[in-house]
C-alpha cells in the first residue's frame, strides 16, 4: 500500500522530469510518466495511461508558451500537418476495438529503429538546413526562419516532402489512437525525414501539436473515469513546472545533442515496444 | 554584442548589385510573412498561457482542500489506485453536484477539464484569427482539426 503523501510529492517529482525530457524532445512524457506510475507505485495501467494524456496535454501548453518567445516551432506546418494527426487519432481510436496489439508493438518497434538509424544519419545536417521549398510548402508560405540561441545564428529553411508527411502523420495519428503511445516519438522523425526541418523547429513544433492529438482522445479517457484526481493533479502540476523551464533549454542547447538525446530515446523505446509485442512485459 | 554584430548582416536587406533583385524580394516577402506569423504566435501563446494558469490555479486549490481536509477533518487522503480500483464514473452534472458539496477530487477534476479544453479553444482561436485575416486555406485547415476535435468529443462522450 502507497502512501499517498508519499506518491503525491514523489509523482511531481518525476513529473518535473518528465516534463523537461518531453519539451526538449517534442515528446509527451508518456515514456517516463507511465514505467514510473506503474513500476515505482503500483497504479493500475488505465489510470497510468490517463495520467499520461494528461501529461502530452500539459507538455505541449507549457512548452509551447516557452518555444513561442523565441519563435522556434512553425505553427504553419503544425496547424497543416493537425489535419492528419486528429483524423487518424480519431480512425485510430474506432479501430482500436478490431485490431489485436502484439503485432502493432513489433511494426511500432521496427518503425522506430528504422527512425533511430534514419535520424542518427542526418547528424551532420543541422549545420546546413534544407532552402528548398516543394508546391505546397510555397502556396501555404510553410518556411520559416529563428534565432539559434546555441550558436547566435539566425537560421532560415525551407520545407519539402509535404505529401510524404502528411501521410507519415496520419498513421503517427493512427497508431497513437491504437496503443496510446507515441505522441511524438512518431511526429518528429516524420519531420525530419520527410520535411527536412532543422531539428529545434521538429521538436518544438511536435510539442505544439500534440496537445491537439491528445485532446482528440481525452473526452473518452475522462468520461470513462480513467483521469484519477490523486494521480493526474500531481502529474499535471510538476509536467507543466519541467516544460516550462525545458523548453527554454531548447535555445540554448546545440541542435546535435538534441538529435543525439531523440535518437537514444528512439532506441529505449523501440525495444521498450519490441519486448512488449514478443509478450516478456504487460 | 558579439552576437549582434554577427547577426545583424544576415537578418538585414543589402543593397547593390551583389544581391539579385528576386532574392531580395523573397526576403521582404519573408519579413511580412514574419510580422503576420508573429501576431498568430501572440493570439496562441496568450491562449495556452492563460489556459494553463487557470488549469493550475483550479488544480492547486484542489489539493490544498484535500490537504486541508486531510490534516483538519481527519478524513484521510484517497487511495492511491492500485490494480483492481474502480474509479467512479462521471458525469458533468456529478461533478458540479459534487463541487457544491465540497468534494476537492471535483475541483482538481475541473482544473484538468480546463487543462484538456485549452488546445481545443487553442484550435477554436485560430479558426477565428484566419476568419479576421481572410485566410482562406488556414481557415479551411484550422476549421477542419476543430471539427474532428468536436466529433472525437461526440463519439468519445456517448461511448
Amino acid at each position: 500500500m502507497t502512501d499517498p503523501t508519499h506518491f503525491l510529492f514523489a509523482t511531481f517529482a518525476v513529473s518535473v522530469l518528465a516534463g523537461v525530457l518531453g519539451s526538449l524532445l517534442g515528446l509527451g512524457g508518456g515514456i517516463i510518466v507511465i514505467p514510473a506510475l506503474t513500476l515505482l507505485f503500483g497504479v493500475d495501467i488505465r489510470y497510468a495511461i490517463g495520467a499520461s494524456i494528461v501529461s502530452v496535454i500539459a507538455t505541449s501548453s507549457g512548452a509551447t508558451v516557452s518555444h513561442l518567445k523565441e519563435s522556434i516551432a512553425n505553427l504553419r506546418v503544425g496547424m497543416l500537418l493537425e489535419t492528419a494527426t486528429t483524423t487518424g487519432a480519431v480512425g485510430g481510436a474506432m479501430l482500436g476495438a478490431f485490431v489485436t496489439g502484439s503485432i502493432l508493438y513489433l511494426i511500432f518497434a521496427a518503425v522506430l529503429a528504422y527512425s533511430a538509424v534514419a535520424m542518427f544519419h542526418r547528424r551532420n545536417a543541422d549545420n546546413t538546413p534544407n532552402l528548398a521549398n516543394d508546391r505546397w510548402s510555397r502556396r501555404l508560405k510553410l518556411r520559416g526562419q529563428f534565432l539559434d540561441r546555441a550558436n547566435g545564428r539566425v537560421l532560415r529553411y525551407g520545407v519539402v516532402g509535404v505529401p510524404a508527411a502528411m501521410a507519415l502523420m496520419w498513421i503517427a495519428g493512427v497508431v497513437s489512437g491504437l496503443l496510446g503511445v507515441g505522441s511524438g516519438t512518431l511526429k518528429v522523425p516524420a519531420m525530419d525525414l520527410a520535411m527536412r526541418l532543422p531539428m529545434k523547429v521538429s521538436t518544438a513544433t511536435s510539442n505544439f501539436m500534440i496537445g491537439v492529438t491528445a485532446a482528440a482522445g481525452a473526452a473518452v479517457h475522462f468520461a470513462h473515469g480513467d483521469i484519477v484526481p490523486l494521480v493526474a493533479a500531481p502529474v499535471a502540476l510538476g509536467v507543466l513546472v519541467g516544460a516550462s523551464g525545458g523548453a527554454r533549454l531548447l535555445g540554448r542547447v546545440q541542435s546535435h545533442s538534441v538529435r543525439l538525446l531523440f535518437v537514444l530515446v528512439l532506441v529505449v523505446i523501440s525495444v521498450q515496444m519490441a519486448a512488449r509485442g514478443l509478450g516478456l512485459t504487460a | 554584442m558579439a552576437y549582434a554584430r554577427r547577426t545583424r548582416p544576415s537578418t538585414t536587406l543589402e543593397s547593390g548589385d551583389r544581391v539579385a533583385a528576386k532574392e531580395t524580394k523573397e526576403r521582404l516577402h519573408l519579413l511580412e510573412d514574419r510580422d503576420h506569423d508573429l501576431q498568430l504566435e501572440k493570439v496562441v501563446g496568450h491562449v495556452l498561457r492563460y489556459g494553463s494558469l487557470v488549469s493550475v490555479t483550479i488544480v492547486v486549490v484542489g489539493i490544498a482542500m484535500m490537504a486541508w481536509s486531510a490534516l483538519f477533518r481527519s478524513q484521510g487522503l484517497p487511495a492511491v489506485p492500485t490494480a483492481g480500483y474502480a474509479a467512479p464514473f462521471r458525469s458533468p452534472a456529478g461533478l458540479l453536484a459534487d463541487l457544491r458539496a465540497g468534494d476537492p477530487s471535483a475541483m482538481i477534476s475541473i482544473g484538468l477539464m480546463v487543462l484538456i479544453a485549452t488546445p481545443v479553444i487553442r484550435v477554436a482561436s485560430t479558426v477565428v484569427y484566419f476568419l479576421l485575416h481572410r485566410d482562406k486555406p488556414y481557415l479551411a485547415i484550422t476549421s477542419f482539426v476543430l471539427l474532428v476535435l468536436i466529433a472525437g468529443f461526440l463519439v468519445g462522450s456517448e461511448g
